[in-house]
């Protein structure tokens, strides 16, 4: 009998420990896809995305089941995602170099680190900026013709003004918005304040897609001049994306769980959401990045945060803001070394049709952090 | 999100692009349209010319300002101009060099620094119509065509023909008093006006829902990078292609409608007004034949008052100076200036290498098709037809080359100098200068042989 408890008691132990391991697993399932960028270029998967029989490689086993089941069902999408990914990844590596933390990606399966594990300003500018460059990215290749379950969108029509407008093929950001909340936030599982933070996140990176959206137009008249037009809708470069949130990054705010504290009643009666933690603070809107931890300096090495330190990053010497050697280098100091670059230089254009260009060697004055 | 079939494609154009562009496309020209057959009824009844000229000149205003608002005085003044410069020098003997001069200064001046590019571009159609008919007038005094000189009541109804002066094309002084003593309505002449209409809408859903689409939604090819990047260069052309053609037919029917383009066949009217023949653009026989099917009246236009005036200069200054006028007509932008004298070069090698070829084989090959009667030995031979398909693919890559650059970042962005010049530069280079080099390619080879 005893040792039946005691064998219960181990089991109960197992079964909390095995719980509380899937706990962290789902914590580290979010933001999981990001690994098929490397694994697809690895891989060489792309060459023929059409074919199905690909999308049940197993080296897509980063993806969930419902994830693999809409790239099934949306032969070509594979690409899109996968450019998408490459985008917003090359994005937020130029909207932060001048920065401590410079958007360190690696070629393991976990491409941003243990930085997605957090919940720190840094950990939503990354969620917001590859669900924005999956929606980007499709909405693009529907117009384009290359997702064979989408087409353009020729429902946005702009008002008919003195010149014509009506619909040409607009890019369609209406597909790339559901199928970005189908498959980006399908890999967020719970009910915690981190999984409210990074769906409110990749929702506010969609949304920046959507609404800076514009006009484009055709002329139409004698010889190309511009009597009479016919537009459509364009999307945003997604530079213009990066800059948008690079700015929402600035302005973050924190949130907590709303209801915090109240009886069960109620906090089931009003839907989860998330409220400002200084409460004189208006409430985030939709296209706010949220985030709800204080972020790490990242100014040294810590393999437990996952941050890789700033020791070895070139500085400017002159710059009293972020990229400054003061600020960058935490204080630490610099070391100056001078290094030859070679580069091109009088670059001549000649008729017809080609430049040459000599090679110019210059010292430049480098700084690192030490 | 289940796979889209052609079909399910077609209906979504159809809903989605075809009924609202129809829809809001006439929307907009009804009243154009509504002003043309106000225009051609008051020509049926009995009234004096000069009030006819007079209603002319108020439907010319009226469409004028229906379209451009106040930037229409811009048109207006040009048209004034032009007939105080004809009046000042009405007893020399070369109007027309002195007519196209004002008229070379004042765009010159107008896009400059007077009025700023966005305006600019969207009056220049009208403008280029308002200077080729008062330059085509001046010549035509000059030669003796028109005997009398016009009233300014005259002159300014036919400058402003309601039916010509917002779409094109250039139509004659003789045809214009030929339209206001008008021809009876019959169904040759609604026929003629509902073809081009219909051909028009066509033309303009190919440009705006189908062009872009071309490749690989419709035509399934893909290839590598660089094929793909002449695909693309095909669809930006084609769709620069159908909305010329749109346009043109739209013109063809004002014109037809304000009673204007028909020719008399003994006592038989037969309104026979072309402005563009897509097809010979398409399937071209050669890069001559597209530039003439490109715009009928103005390579009549030019030939008749540029290239015939150039000619004792000799054929090759004589066809420079004629791309040079139009380039100079379509205003001074680099793309257009460079695309123009492109296509002179190229007409020029292709015409030379072709008679060169044609002399030495003795065969139908020239650029332009055979008169039926002509002494060559070959010309229903397979390997004839042979090098005419060579010669018309190479006609569609030089045209594709050409249209590449009238994508839609050429629309939207700010018309500046610096832009259309890095633009154009850009383009050509992706495509890696490749049809100027099988231009000089030609011509070296023309040298050789």
């Amino acid at each position: 009998m005893r040792i039946l408890a005691l064998l219960l008691g181990v089991k109960a132990a197992c079964i909390l420990l095995v719980s509380s391991l899937s706990g962290t697993g789902a914590v580290n399932n979010s933001g999981r896809w990001w690994g098929i960028v490397n694994v697809a270029s690895s891989a060489n998967l792309l060459t023929n995305s059409k074919n199905v029989q690909l999308v049940l490689d197993p080296s897509l086993a980063l993806l969930s089941r419902r994830q693999r089941r809409l790239i099934r069902q949306n032969p070509g999408i594979l690409h899109a995602i996968v450019a998408g990914l490459h985008a917003a990844m090359k994005e937020c590596k130029w909207q932060f170099r001048n920065r401590r933390w410079n958007c360190p990606t690696t070629h393991s399966p976990t491409v941003f680190g243990k930085i997605v594990n957090r919940g720190c300003r840094e950990t939503a500018f990354v969620f917001a900026i590859t669900s924005a460059g999956v929606t980007h990215a499709v909405a693009r290749s529907c117009s384009e013709g290359a997702i064979e379950s989408c087409t353009c969108d020729y429902r946005r029509r702009g008002p008919g003004g003195p010149d014509w407008h009506w619909g040409g093929c607009s890019d369609n950001v209406d597909f790339g918005r559901v199928f970005g909340r189908e498959f980006v936030d399908s890999s967020e599982r719970g009910r915690d304040l981190r999984y409210l933070t990074n769906l409110h996140n990749n929702e506010a990176g969609r949304l920046t897609v959507s609404t800076e959206m514009r006009q484009e137009c055709k002329c139409h008249g004698m010889s190309g001049s511009c009597t009479i037009r016919t537009c459509w809708m364009r999307l945003p470069s997604f530079r213009t994306v990066g800059d948008f949130l690079k700015d929402r990054f600035d302005g973050a705010s924190r949130v907590v769980y709303a209801n915090k504290g109240s009886n069960r009643a109620s906090h089931r009666a009003e839907p989860r959401h998330l409220e400002p933690e200084n409460p004189t603070h208006k409430p985030p809107s939709a296209r706010d990045l949220v985030y709800f931890e204080k972020s790490p300096n990242f100014c040294s090495h810590n393999g437990k945060m996952g941050t890789h330190g700033t020791s070895g990053r070139t500085c400017n010497s002159s710059s009293p803001g972020l990229d400054g050697c003061e600020l960058l280098c935490c204080g630490r100091g610099y070391k100056t070394r001078m290094e030859k670059v070679t580069e091109r230089c009088h670059c001549t254009f000649h008729w017809c049709c080609h430049v040459s260009c000599l090679n110019c060697t210059s010292t430049q004055t480098l700084h690192q952090c030490l | 999100m289940a796979s889209f079939s052609t079909w399910e494609l077609l209906q979504e154009l159809a809903v989605g692009c075809v009924f609202p562009a129809a829809q809001q496309g006439f929307d907009q020209v009804w009243q154009l349209l509504f002003v043309c057959l106000l225009y051609r009824l008051l020509c049926r009844t009995g009234l004096p010319p000069s009030v006819k000229h007079l209603c002319s000149l108020i439907a010319g205003v009226y469409a004028l300002y229906q379209f451009f608002e106040l930037h229409m005085m811009w048109v207006v003044l040009l048209s004034v101009l032009c007939y105080l410069t004809l009046f000042l020098v009405c007893y020399s003997k070369s109007r027309g060099t002195f007519l196209s001069l004002a008229v070379l200064i004042y765009l010159l001046v107008g896009e400059l620094h007077l009025v700023d590019a966005a305006t600019w571009l969207k009056i220049r159609g009208s403008q280029m119509v308002v200077a080729m008919k008062a330059i085509s007038l001046a010549f035509d005094l000059d030669r003796g065509v028109v005997s009398a000189f016009p009233s300014p009541l005259e002159f300014m109804g036919y400058i402003l023909f309601v039916g010509t002066v917002i779409f094109g094309p250039w139509i004659s002084f003789a045809s214009y008093k030929d339209a206001m003593e008008s021809r009876k309505l019959k169904f040759s002449w609604f026929a003629k006006i509902s073809g081009s209409w219909v051909k028009c809408q066509l033309c303009l859903v190919v440009s705006t829902c189908i062009a872009p689409y071309l490749f690989p939604y419709l035509i399934p090819v893909e290839g590598g990078e660089s094929l793909d990047r002449w695909l693309d260069a095909y669809e930006n052309a084609v769709s620069f292609h159908y909305s010329h053609y749109f346009v043109s037919f739209l013109s063809e029917t004002t014109t037809t409608l304000a009673g204007a383009g028909f020719t008399d066949h003994k006592d038989n009217v037969k309104w026979d007004v072309t402005v563009a023949n897509p097809v010979n653009v398409e399937l071209p026989r050669s890069m001559v034949e597209v530039v003439t099917s490109w715009n009928v009246p103005m390579s009549r236009w030019l030939n008749t008052y540029v290239f015939k005036n150039a000619l004792r200069m000799g054929t090759f200054p004589a066809i420079l100076v004629t791309y040079t006028a139009s380039a100079l007509l379509h205003g001074l932008s680099f793309h257009l200036g460079a695309v123009l004298l492109s296509l002179g070069f190229i007409t020029y090698v292709e015409h030379v290498l072709r008679k060169r070829l044609a002399a030495i084989f003795s065969a139908c090959i020239l650029s332009k098709s055979c008169p039926s009667d002509c002494n060559h030995q070959n010309k229903k031979t397979l390997w004839v037809y042979g090098i005419n398909l060579t010669f018309s693919v190479l006609a569609i890559f030089h045209l594709t080359y050409l249209g590449s650059l009238f994508d839609s970042d050429m629309d939207n962005m700010d018309p500046g100098e610096g832009f259309l010049a890095s633009h154009t530069i850009q383009k050509w280079s992706e495509l890696s200068w490749l049809s100027h080099k099988v231009m000089i390619g030609c011509f070296v080879f023309y040298w050789l042989i």
